[in-house]
């Protein structure tokens, strides 16, 4: 009985819970967007990452491919590198000075 | 009237002058001051190595390594490259004209006047960039900045430049930003792994960084171009700057770049007073 319920619980958690999770084309689309905006904003303070640009182009190719999930997950991941690489080009204007020997 | 306007005129004209004498004068002091922080910091890291001794980048504070590489400079992997560079810069143009034209001295022992900062147009000029600039005006196509001839050249200019020491001035307002740019790119942590060219080159000089010991900043620009033991061939120092930022998975910015520039810029000022010394080998 018990290694029924398992399979069960786990089928209906899965169908509950996707409409809730996935994202639409059109949210991955506006993501990658996103992420490619903020990459460019890094690129321009002169902080890009080697990794982002890749991660944009790939989360393209699975979204024109309709690999919704992989677009998805590559383009957060993209977004979160462009952003963390913006947040490194202010931290660097405000505090570089303090890295300096004294 | 007249003469009061005239006095007014002339006091403020002075004033004037005065106060950018002081700015002038405030931006050399800093200046100084920087580069006598940054000698302190070596000196106090490692006691033992006299200043004149950095030019020798990691073989000046790695003895294991600097008896390797002093095995290989009895024959140095970079003659060839010497030779082909004296022949190219003594080869003429097609125009009939020539390298040592477009240098004070004819090109000769001249690498420790280089980067300088051109008061004219505003922009840190490299001994590569002058080459380059050199053969575009005289109607020849521009080299490549990583390796080949137009780094072969520039190591011979090094190698007829060989003891004089750097001597890199700050000449006026638009030169010190040009300074600071490269020193906030040599203090700020760039890429993915948030590492800045100090982190290797001043905290973790002579500690292990995975197999590797990094060379100390001080005078690390002495010695450019130089052959890479990894590269298996001669290289320029924007070649060497790429590949340090893509270590730390920060996309480089193109060689002869204006960031590029001011980091060699900042890093040669730092080195004023020791000697040219390129090419040479490194690991």
């Amino acid at each position: 009985m018990k290694k029924l319920l398992i399979p069960l619980f786990l089928s209906l958690s899965a169908t509950l819970a996707a409409p809730a999770f996935a994202a639409t084309q059109e949210e991955v689309r506006g993501l990658i967007n996103k992420a490619t905006t903020t990459r460019e904003a890094a690129a321009a303070a002169g902080f890009e990452w080697t990794g982002t640009a890749d991660l944009i182009t790939r989360a393209q190719t699975a979204l024109e491919t309709d690999n919704i999930a992989a677009a998805e997950a590559l383009a957060r991941q993209a977004l979160k590198q462009a952003q963390n690489a913006v947040a490194q080009a202010e931290y660097a204007d405000a505090h570089w000075r303090e890295t300096k020997p004294d | 009237m007249k003469k009061i306007l005239l006095s007014v005129m002339a006091l403020s004209a002075l004033l004037t002058a005065l106060i950018s004498c002081g700015v002038e004068e405030d931006f050399r002091e800093a200046v100084q001051a920087d580069s006598d922080t940054f000698r302190a910091y070596f000196a106090k890291r490692f006691s033992q190595v006299a200043f004149a001794d950095y030019k020798n980048g990691i073989y000046a504070i790695d003895s294991d390594s600097r008896d390797q590489w002093l095995e290989i400079e009895e024959f140095p992997p970079y003659e060839l490259n010497i030779d082909n560079g004296k022949a190219l810069f003594e080869t003429p143009f097609s125009n009939g004209k020539g390298y040592p034209g477009c240098f004070a001295n004819g090109g000769i022992g001249i690498r420790q006047n280089y980067p300088y900062f051109d008061t004219e147009i505003g922009e840190v000029i490299t001994l590569e960039l002058a080459l380059n600039r050199c053969r575009e005006a005289n109607g020849e196509p521009a080299l490549g900045y990583k390796n080949g001839d137009l780094v072969d050249i520039s190591a011979y200019m090094a190698f007829t430049s060989r003891d004089n020491l750097f001597a890199i001035e700050v000449p006026n307002r638009d030169a010190y930003d040009a300074y600071l740019k490269g020193q906030k790119l040599f203090y700020s942590k760039h890429g993915q792994l948030n590492m800045a060219c100090a982190d290797c080159h001043m905290r973790a000089t002579g500690q292990k960084l995975r197999a590797d010991i990094p060379g100390p900043a001080l005078g690390q620009t002495t010695g450019f171009p130089v052959y890479r033991s990894k590269w298996e061939s001669l290289g320029s120092l924007h070649y060497r700057y790429e590949g340090c930022m893509r270590d730390i998975r920060a996309k480089p910015f193109a060689l002869q770049s204006t960031e590029f520039r001011n980091l060699e810029y900042f890093q040669s000022i730092m080195g004023n007073g020791l000697a040219v010394n390129g090419p040479s080998a490194r690991k």
